[in-house]
């Protein structure tokens, strides 16, 4: 085994903490620099936008939220917005004391796109009542919202399938099988698939009272559901909207 | 492979090595640069000394690496943040970007929803679409929502509108509104009724002829009545709605030189159907031999239907009514009632927005402007 003299480890010791510490000393040309910071910016944009991208297609999934269904168990219904009437959640119901033309009580996510929306609907004098679908923009007033409207309606005795874009236009209305009872439960059955709007209503007993599909021109194709009522209180129970499979 | 990274650390701007506490093993200069930022979120002690510990990390690598990337330095991790937040904000852009809006007029009715209304919707609308310009609509759910419609009034100001068609609720209790427009130099065009301020440069209307209608009203009602005569009420006086003063006065003009007629009632009206009926059976009543009814308006023409109906008087009065609103046209399919007086709730709603439109492109507004009304009998159905 060679033994190394001490001067001589001593010297090469010196010499590699000299070569470290010019190593550490030396900074890198400025153009190597410059590139080295594009490319970081670069990185990070990149990821941050494929971040925010996913985040905001998550947001707007038309899947997000659904299943969805609201039993009106608890007194809270805050994720509800009010456009006119007068509602309050009582034994498990949703009831609209006003009878102010055109009240919409609305839910859900705005991205929802073609889903099955039930729920037990009852009117509680003459005028019209039902669900909306595929809700946006709404306001305070009759019409003031842009969606699809079914319900039924007193005065001439018919299930209604219409659209509203802060306006009326009426696509069908189905005359019943039997007259329209006040504060009796109907179920309502609304099937949205692209423009084709499908309705079935039911009586307590699951006996078909009434049943209406139509294929609306330049119809809105998302949105959230609501419940309206027009020159009528009503009552509302056991919503529930579910994601419409490609298939039906 | 892993890659042995030697931390050096600068803490209170004293210089230390720390080789053995602090080695990061890292596949990819880039996790340590994220591993970086995650210290400087999770790592204790306040922001301003984590943003020093961090900014002061130094990482010597065993190779020379192809980013070459031996230091992060403050400048970096701004590079970093500065990355990030330009990502973001690429990313958000087309959810947040203002999308260009065609100018808006805005067409606040006394309602909504009616057959009226919705017949000058769709005649406002047309003119807007043909100008390029876009049509806010919307109204109070009740005709005597004053409250609502100064609302909605100061959202159509707050939405920057280039000009307000109005179908006033009460022209009286709009005024300080409406004269906000006229200050503001947005032109308004009243239509259902008279201006509640004088007409100018600012402010016009697009009404029915109400002489006309009264007119129309009388002749058919004295066809209706035949060489005998007979009793005539006027229903739906609404001091809150001029047209409908307007109408009976005239109709009363007109009646005075027929001796053989008498006006025995001039019933007060309502803006809700169920008092308007109230109002009309008080009258049905009070005059048994009633011959004739004038509804000076649609919902008092509503009221008297359901009252005639209710007390089985269908055959025995005539009932002449104003306005196509409501269910008033298949009523008179149904003949409920003798005939309606209309005007073409479409073309109204066409020229009020077309004076609209004239006068924001610099040409003023016109003089008031009275449309000729017509009769509407079941035979004309």
């Amino acid at each position: 085994m060679d033994q190394v003299s001490y001067p001589q480890l001593e010297a090469e010791q010196a010499v590699r903490a000299r070569a470290e510490s010019t190593a550490d000393q030396l900074e890198p040309p400025v153009i190597h620099r410059l590139g080295k910071q594009v490319l970081l910016f670069a990185l990070a944009a990149a990821v941050s936008f494929c971040v925010t991208r996913a985040l905001i297609a998550f947001m707007h999934s038309p899947d997000r939220g659904l299943p969805y269904a609201d039993h009106f168990a608890t007194g809270d219904n805050t994720e509800w917005s009010a456009y006119g009437g007068n509602w309050k959640v009582e034994s498990g119901n949703m009831v609209n004391e006003s009878n102010e033309r055109g009240a919409k009580l609305v839910a859900g996510s705005p991205y929802w796109t073609n889903y099955i929306v039930e729920a037990d609907v009852a009117l509680r004098s003459l005028g019209d009542a039902g669900l909306i679908a595929r809700v946006s923009d709404a306001e305070q007033g009759v019409d003031a919202y842009s969606g699809i409207y079914v319900g039924l309606r007193m005065r001439d005795q018919v299930l209604v399938i219409g659209r509203a874009d802060h306006d009326w236009q009426e696509d069908r209305d189905e005359s019943l099988s039997s007259p329209i009872v006040p504060n009796t439960w109907y179920h309502f059955q609304i099937k949205l698939n692209g423009c084709t709007v499908s309705a079935i209503v039911r009586r307590e007993d699951s006996s078909e009272m009434g049943r209406a599909e139509t294929t609306i021109d330049s119809c809105p194709l998302r949105g959230k559901i609501g419940l309206r009522s027009y020159d009528s209180g009503g009552i509302w129970r056991h919503i529930s909207v579910t994601r419409l499979a490609a298939s039906h | 492979m892993t890659h042995v990274a030697v931390v050096q650390m600068n803490h209170r701007g004293e210089s230390w090595r720390h080789n053995s506490r602090h080695i990061v093993h890292l596949h990819y200069e880039a996790l340590t640069i994220w591993a970086s930022v995650a210290k400087l979120f999770l790592s204790r002690g306040s922001y301003r000394t984590r943003l020093r510990m961090i900014s002061g990390v130094q990482i010597r690598l065993p190779w020379r690496s192809p980013l070459a990337i031996s230091t992060i330095s403050s400048r970096s991790l701004l590079v970093l943040f500065l990355g990030t937040i330009c990502g973001f904000g690429v990313g958000v852009f087309p959810e947040v970007a203002p999308r260009s809006r065609p100018p808006e007029i805005a067409f606040i009715p006394r309602t909504s929803g009616t057959s009226l209304s919705e017949h000058m919707h769709h005649g406002a609308d047309r003119a807007a679409r043909e100008a390029g310009f876009r049509l806010y609509w919307n109204a109070p759910s009740r005709e005597d929502d004053v409250d609502r419609q100064i609302s909605l009034m100061s959202s159509a100001l707050g939405n920057n509108t280039k000009g307000l068609i109005l179908g006033p609720t009460n022209g009286a209790a709009l005024t300080t509104k409406i004269n906000e427009f006229i200050d503001r130099r947005i032109p308004v065009v009243v239509v259902q009724t008279d201006t509640p301020i004088p007409a100018g440069r600012y402010i016009t209307s697009v009404t029915p002829d109400q002489d006309a209608v009264a007119r129309l009203a009388v002749t058919r009602i004295l066809h209706a009545l035949g060489n005998g005569g007979g009793q005539v009420a006027i229903l739906g006086l609404d001091r809150t709605a001029p047209e409908t003063l307007e109408r009976s006065q005239s109709f009363l003009r007109y009646m005075s030189g027929h001796q053989e007629v008498q006006v025995v009632a001039q019933q007060r009206g309502s803006s809700l159907a169920p008092e308007a009926e109230q109002n009309a059976g008080e009258v049905l009543d009070a005059f048994p031999h009633l011959n004739a009814i004038f509804g000076v308006s649609s919902t008092a023409t509503v009221g008297a239907i359901e009252a005639i109906q209710r007390r089985g008087l269908g055959h025995s009065i005539a009932l002449v009514g104003c306005d196509d609103d409501f269910f008033l046209v298949s009523d008179l399919r149904a003949g409920r009632l003798d005939s309606l007086v209309i005007t073409d709730n479409d073309q109204a709603g066409y020229l009020a927005a077309k004076s609209l439109l004239e006068a924001i492109g610099g040409r003023g507004l016109p003089k008031p402007l009275h449309l000729e009304p017509r009769l509407l009998t079941r035979g004309d159905l």
